[in-house]
């Protein structure tokens, strides 16, 4: 999933909604607004602005990270770091999987982390279980004094296991078996 | 590279406790230089696996390590293993018994072999090990796993877990991840809760000690299935635990402690910090609660280690955000068998818990 979120800074709860409007010329009041699961992409601007104010007249909620939109990243953003994460739990209750993080540039040990499932495209719902394989990439994007911020979250798509393959397995399962020894029992 | 001193006399038994370079491992020594190891951790001084290091450190000859143990497959406890036995080839290697079964078997076929590398870490490794070996041995309870003389004490290792009645349990977890046509190929998922684990009790023939390995509870299948086992509960009560399960709760049970250890034993463990962050503070009081004196491998902090501004642009998105090796320590607990209380020394980044 691709989204944009954060310019300059983040100033309390609800400044995640001023990065929303930050292409309007006019300020927009702080408001709190609902979070919309999905990857719902809106083809221009108004229709989204009128969407999200439309939520933020009937709705209050909690602090929750803003609905990743999904906007391209342009041609000039800078890839800060590039992540493989691989899903070691998910919890269905609260929405959210654990995951593994391994730094793709430079020296940086791995680390864990839990990421909210609202982060995951539509797309690749299928996808998030243990052992899944996915890559996170945040971008930086100068925009006159300005820094936009992006990130992009995909899963690996691998292929189903090949005829070939499980007939590999079978004869390397019949090998593990064959060099089995019990031990005697103890007293 | 960590100063280890000096090797234990021929009189002494020790235990020695490493982690988490990535996992644990642990360095036995039985009696006149009989050494057993189990799992596996990679010292990160030396690149290579940290019993290893160890064992040269201290000048220990190859064929006096007997016994390699894999407690289980997870790569945090057997992370270099395939090394440390090629280092050792006269010792017999031993694993848990789930692998002598169809699904658990092609379990690691799929996820070690060679039809898709590089699905699981652990895996591999134990599968490498397998492979170029021309024969390993399965354990599961009340099978011995090493007995001799020494000093005049007949020392006994034996294997607490896992049950027989697991071995359903553990292999229906296995089976739901063996490959199909239709399954896509994806990394070995870690497998809860860990009921296949091999846990061992040693007896040094006038004191004894405890290696809990993962195994977690459960009446049937796992904790609570060894102690209420007529045959654990006879063997020696054991003044030290090597803490089952990183210190979780999920690992404990208070029989444990009542049926298998003295009172007020000495107690060590590994964190473990990946998805779940072990042990809590709610786990440092319960086996602080239970133990005369308790150790960590690596109280080292688990603090971020990244540049601070991705850091901040990843916690947008990511919460929680911790270093899954925190650090890399040994404890090692010595004594003549005869004695009452174990010498405790601490290495690395090891602390009192």
């Amino acid at each position: 999933m691709l989204v944009q979120t954060t310019s300059p800074a983040r100033t309390g709860r609800n400044s995640r909604i001023a990065d929303i409007f930050d292409f309007q010329s006019e300020p927009v009041a702080p408001k709190p607004f609902e979070v919309v699961r999905g990857s719902t992409v809106f083809s221009d601007r108004v229709a989204f602005a009128t969407s999200v104010s439309q939520r933020v007249e009937k709705v209050f909620l909690p602090p929750l990270p803003a609905k990743a939109v999904q906007t391209p990243v342009g041609a000039d953003a800078s890839v800060i770091q590039l992540w493989e994460g691989r899903v070691l739990d998910v919890d269905l209750h609260n929405d959210v999987m654990s995951v593994l993080l391994s730094a793709r540039i430079g020296q940086v040990p791995d680390h864990i982390g839990e990421i909210d499932l609202q982060w995951v495209a539509d797309q690749d719902r299928d996808l998030v279980q243990p052992g899944a394989v996915f890559y996170l990439t945040l971008f930086k994007q100068l925009r006159g004094s300005s820094v936009r911020n992006a990130q992009e979250l995909r899963f690996r798509r691998r292929p189903s296991w090949s005829r070939q393959q499980i007939q590999r397995i079978h004869a390397d399962a019949v090998m593990i078996r064959s060099k089995m020894r019990a031990r005697p029992i103890a007293e | 590279m960590i100063d280890y001193g000096r090797g234990p006399a021929d009189d002494e038994v020790e235990i020695t406790l490493f982690g988490p370079g990535f996992g644990e491992a642990i360095a036995v020594h039985l009696g006149e230089h009989n050494w057993l190891l189990v799992d596996s951790c990679i010292d990160p001084a030396t690149k290579g696996p940290a019993t290893h290091a160890y064992l040269q450190a201290i000048g220990v000859q190859p064929k006096h390590v007997k016994v390699i143990v894999a407690s289980h497959w997870h790569d945090d406890h057997v992370r270099g293993i395939s090394a440390l036995a090629a280092h050792y080839p006269d010792a017999e290697f031993m694993l848990s018994a789930v692998f002598n079964s169809d699904e658990a078997s092609s379990f690691l076929a799929a996820y070690g072999g060679s039809a898709a590398p590089g699905l699981a870490r652990g895996g591999e490794e134990l599968f490498s090990v397998v492979a170029q070996r021309e024969g390993v041995s399965f354990l599961q309870q009340r099978f011995s796993v090493l007995e001799f003389a020494a000093n005049g004490r007949n020392v006994r290792v034996s294997a607490l877990s896992p049950v027989p009645a697991a071995f359903a349990q553990s292999l229906a977890h296995f089976a739901q991840y063996l490959p199909s046509k239709v399954a896509q190929i994806n990394h070995a998922p870690e497998l809860r809760p860990n009921l296949e684990a091999v846990a061992l009790h040693i007896d040094f023939g006038g004191d004894a000690a405890l290696l809990g390995s993962d195994l977690e509870n459960h009446a049937t299948f796992g904790w609570g299935a060894v102690v209420s086992n007529a045959w654990s509960a006879a063997r020696p009560n054991g003044s030290a635990y090597k803490v089952a399960h990183h210190g979780s709760y999920s690992g404990d049970d208070p029989k444990i402690w009542a049926t298998l250890l003295k009172t007020n034993p000495t107690a060590c463990l590994t964190p473990f910090n990946r998805g779940h962050r072990l042990p809590s503070d709610e786990d440092k009081v319960r086996i602080k609660a239970s133990a005369a004196s308790a150790y960590l491998s690596s109280g080292a902090t688990r603090r971020p280690d990244m540049d601070v501004a991705v850091l901040r642009r990843l916690e947008d998105i990511c919460k929680k955000v911790a270093r899954v090796n925190s650090g890399f320590g040994a404890i090692r607990l010595r004594k003549p068998v005869e004695a009452t209380n174990w010498a405790v020394e601490l290495f690395g980044a090891a602390c009192a818990l």
